[in-house]
């Protein structure tokens, strides 16, 4: 089967195993390795992508369900080699530990400010109640998204 | 997954020349939240898939007369937020919302829901206090109706025949104001399956109640009416509605239903939680 999408903004035209699992198809065809399996049954949310700016676990969809989509993945989101501001806030912050749920956190992040660009706390924890992280205790996880959206809103500073 | 044909109808006339197929085993594949799990398990090995996902008449929401009709593939998250269901159905927005997290209810469907005929599925409470039916299809390209009451039968079994697929939900609209809600306990406060759910739908006339549907989910292999219940509320004026009368009802509905299981001991105390709600909920009626 060929279909057409969108990935990071980049048009394609690709021949496809029908069922294979999105997250396979974006790892092993595609070459975008940020995006992790954790758990393969959409419990732990590090395998999540955007479709169409919705945040999806990829291991559970099958990549013949992208056709005619906008997929973005961890690797979408920086510019030119430049990482973008929540990835940015993700480090100052010390929301990074082991890493490895931390493109799924920023997906359903970007999601969410895509949505409300001004989140209180619990809408935060509700957006990313689908991605678990084994080592921070998710507070400066909540902070780094909570800092982004205040500097996207003008309330603070970026000191740019 | 390797050696599996996929087929990707454009409207429900196709996805009927999809059923005709001849094939070991085939399966619907719409939001693939229950199914894409099994598989990714090795639990359920289809040979031929056809997938929803393409048609768009399946993601309809909307009035017609005085029914509800929702698109099959509508997911949890297009639910929660149509104007139509929030302003006919809360109960429906509540499990809507209950669901998984974000990511599921951006692909999960309320067909699918009702098709894998969890006892613990969300939608069914609901549905089923609704008086909701489902609209089929099959390879014949013949349509039916059928209430989703006794469309589940058993724990993952219902009456769809392996040809036949959940293509619209029908929801009559009451021509007087109802009260429903949905409530639900599980072992997290969210991303969690259901341990104990109810769903009401009540018609309350000053300040009396007129008529009470009370279904309890995630108890029994299906729901389970609370008859007694329901007809103890009938007449009774919502101030004299307290939560031992609701909880001690509940309970007895529960323990004829599960004797002998282990859960039951925590069912019939963690309803107590559940006629709190109710108790919350009929509260500004009062």
């Amino acid at each position: 089967m060929k279909i057409n999408f969108v990935l990071n903004g980049t048009r394609y035209k690709k021949e496809i195993d029908p069922a294979q699992r999105l997250i396979d198809f974006l790892r092993d065809e595609m070459r975008m390795t940020g995006t992790k399996e954790g758990c393969g049954e959409g419990e732990c949310g590090s395998c999540t992508v955007l479709i169409d700016n919705k945040a999806v676990h990829s291991c559970l969809i099958l990549v013949a369900q992208i056709r005619d989509k906008e997929i973005t993945t961890i690797e979408g989101l920086s510019k030119n080699g430049e990482i973008c501001d929540l990835q940015q806030a993700f480090i100052e912050k010390g929301a990074v530990q082991c890493g490895y749920c931390t493109p799924g956190m920023i997906m359903s992040a970007t999601a969410l400010l895509s949505e409300i660009p001004s989140p209180k706390t619990e809408q935060i924890e509700q957006a990313m109640a689908g991605n678990l992280c084994r080592c921070s205790g998710y507070t400066a996880i909540i902070n780094a998204v909570e800092h982004t959206a205040n500097i996207r809103s003008g309330i603070l500073d970026d000191g740019n | 997954m390797m050696g599996i044909e996929m087929a990707i109808p454009r409207t429900i006339n196709e996805l009927v020349t999809c059923l005709q197929k001849k094939c070991y085993f085939p399966k619907i594949l719409a939001g693939g939240t229950d199914l894409v799990v099994s598989m990714n398990e090795g639990n359920i090995k289809p040979d031929y898939l056809i997938d929803l996902s393409g048609i768009d008449e399946l993601r309809i929401i909307e009035r017609s007369g005085d029914t509800l009709l929702i698109g099959a593939c509508s997911v949890y998250s297009q639910m929660a937020e149509n104007d139509l269901i929030i302003n006919n159905f809360k109960s429906l927005v509540q499990a809507s919302e209950g669901i998984g997290s974000k990511q599921i209810r951006n692909r999960g469907t309320i067909g699918g829901n009702i098709a894998n005929s969890s006892p613990a599925g969300d939608m069914i409470p609901p549905l089923v206090s609704l008086n909701a039916s489902v609209i089929t299809i099959n390879s014949a390209g013949i349509r039916c109706e059928k209430l989703i009451d006794d469309l589940i039968i058993g724990v993952g079994k219902n009456k769809l025949a392996p040809d036949e697929v959940i293509i619209f939900i029908k929801i009559p609209i009451p021509r007087e104001e109802r009260l429903t809600r949905f409530f639900k306990i599980g072992n997290r406060r969210t991303v969690t399956i259901a341990r104990l759910s109810v769903a009401i739908n009540f018609e309350i006339t000053d300040h009396i109640v007129e008529d009470a549907v009370i279904i309890l989910g995630a108890v029994g292999q299906t729901v389970i009416r609370a008859k007694e219940l329901e007809e103890v509320l009938k007449g009774l004026k919502i101030s004299s509605i307290s939560m031992d009368l609701l909880a001690e009802s509940l309970a007895r509905a529960i323990e004829v239903s599960i004797p002998g299981r282990a859960s039951l001991n925590y069912k019939k105390e963690a309803i107590r939680g559940i006629a709190d709600d109710i108790i919350a909920s009929i509260a500004d009626k009062l």
